[in-house]
């Protein structure tokens, strides 16, 4: 324990292990049922349990029904405000989108640790979850573009009234800009999560490292240590909350550019 | 950094997995309860907005009502009016009328009482001249034993009584 203690991981609790069927295989590809797969069965059963609170459809609604009508009003008017009433095909998406990037954000937050043996695992804090999020968002945007407005779509890279002189420079430049939108929406996510997490981890570390230390200045940083836990959880929290939003909110812009074309 | 290092190892299982539940998400919950949600959510402001509108009928009924009944109460206020004038209007002029009439029997009872008492008067001084005149016969015929005969001494008395 002491070794172990001594010597904490701050990258551990990114470690994906398999819980069962660490044989399990499709086409040649190992898809054991990880740590990771789990907590995204955790999320779609919580996700599932929230909204069935909102699916008794009462006139005046309880406090649960609130809440649920109050999330999905939330999306419906970021998609309404953002796209129009076009949009209201993707309303399903974004929702399920939102709400999964959200609690998996704050599941991953959940104190499991406390429990010997167990530990929360965050998996929007890994690019291969959020990258395949971003990819799918891309690649929903290219195919409304494209049976949308066909090649037409292409002039989403030539803003109006741009001389043509310009356009031999603006065009590559959007369209740049463009190709780097799945890049810049799953590494934000991932990127977010983890740096927060580690941070969690190291400020975690240093009180028991403080406490460990049996030097007079140990319990000092201790306590500073874990005042900053406090500050950063209440941080992380917020940064949960606004990541599923940036994430919703701008595959809602992409999903506009595609729909309206500007 | 695992998320890294464990690519290769774990990509399979993590794009599986995640497709598989978020699959379901987007079929149960985001086909399947959200329509469901929002659905609720729009018959509750149809709902609102059709009690508002019927509230807001209601209310231009009830204001028109209240209208019709001021007007009346005015129209009934002025009828009241009106007959209470004329009914003071009619009692004033009775009571003129009335007044004038009993003014004019006085004035004409007046008059006959004061003709009657003119004559009275009159007729009192005839007898108050005859008595006189008795008087001085009497006193005359006394003193000197003259006998003054009664005209004389009705011309006498209507002389001094006159003086």
């Amino acid at each position: 324990m002491a070794a172990e203690a001594s010597a904490i991981d701050p990258m551990a609790q990114f470690h994906i292990d398999p819980v069962i069927g660490s044989g399990w295989s499709l086409f040649g590809h190992n898809i054991a049922f990880t740590n990771s797969a789990a907590f995204m069965v955790i999320v779609l059963a919580v996700l599932w349990l929230f909204m069935l609170g909102g699916m008794r459809r009462e006139l005046i609604p309880g406090r649960w029904q609130v809440a649920v009508e109050s999330m999905t009003s939330f999306v419906a008017n970021m998609i309404d405000a953002n796209i129009g009433p076009k949009g209201k095909h993707f309303t399903p998406y974004v929702f399920s989108l939102f709400m999964f990037i959200l609690l998996a954000n704050f599941i991953g937050l959940f104190p499991l640790a406390i429990i010997p043996g167990l530990h929360a695992f965050t998996v929007t804090s890994h690019i291969t979850v959020t990258g395949v999020l971003a990819v799918m968002s891309f690649s929903i945007v290219l195919f409304v573009g494209f049976v949308k407005h066909g090649l037409k779509f292409f002039s989403l890279f030539a803003p109006h009234g741009t001389p043509w002189y310009l356009l031999i420079l603006i065009f590559p430049i959007e369209l740049v800009s463009f190709l780097v939108r799945p890049f810049s929406l799953g590494l934000r996510l991932f990127v977010a999560m983890t740096a927060g997490h580690i941070l969690l981890d190291v400020f975690a570390s240093f009180i028991i490292q403080g406490l460990n230390a049996h030097s007079a200045i140990g319990p000092v940083v201790s306590i500073l240590s874990f005042l900053m836990v406090i500050a950063v959880s209440a941080l992380e929290l917020l940064i949960a909350a606004i990541q599923a939003y940036v994430f919703a909110l701008l595959t809602s812009l992409y999903l506009n550019d595609a729909i309206n074309l500007h | 950094m695992p998320q890294i290092d464990q690519i290769s190892s774990i990509y399979a299982s993590q794009l599986v997995w995640l497709l598989l539940v978020f699959a379901i998400i987007y079929v149960v919950i985001g086909r399947g309860m959200l329509p469901k949600i929002e659905g609720t959510i729009h018959a509750r402001a149809d709902k609102v907005s059709g009690d508002l509108a019927a509230a807001e009928a209601a209310r231009d009924a009830a204001s028109a009502l209240d209208r019709d009944y001021h007007a009346e109460m005015d129209a009934a206020h002025q009828g009241a009016a009106g007959a209470i004038q004329k009914a003071k209007d009619e009692a004033v002029r009775d009571s003129e009328l009335k007044l004038r009439l009993a003014h004019d029997q006085i004035a004409e009872r007046m008059h006959h009482a004061e003709l009657a008492l003119g004559e009275a008067r009159a007729h009192a001084f005839g007898e108050i001249e005859n008595v006189a005149a008795d008087a001085v016969r009497d006193i005359v015929a006394r003193l000197s034993g003259a006998d003054v005969s009664e005209g004389e001494a009705l011309v006498a008395v209507r002389a001094s009584l006159a003086a």
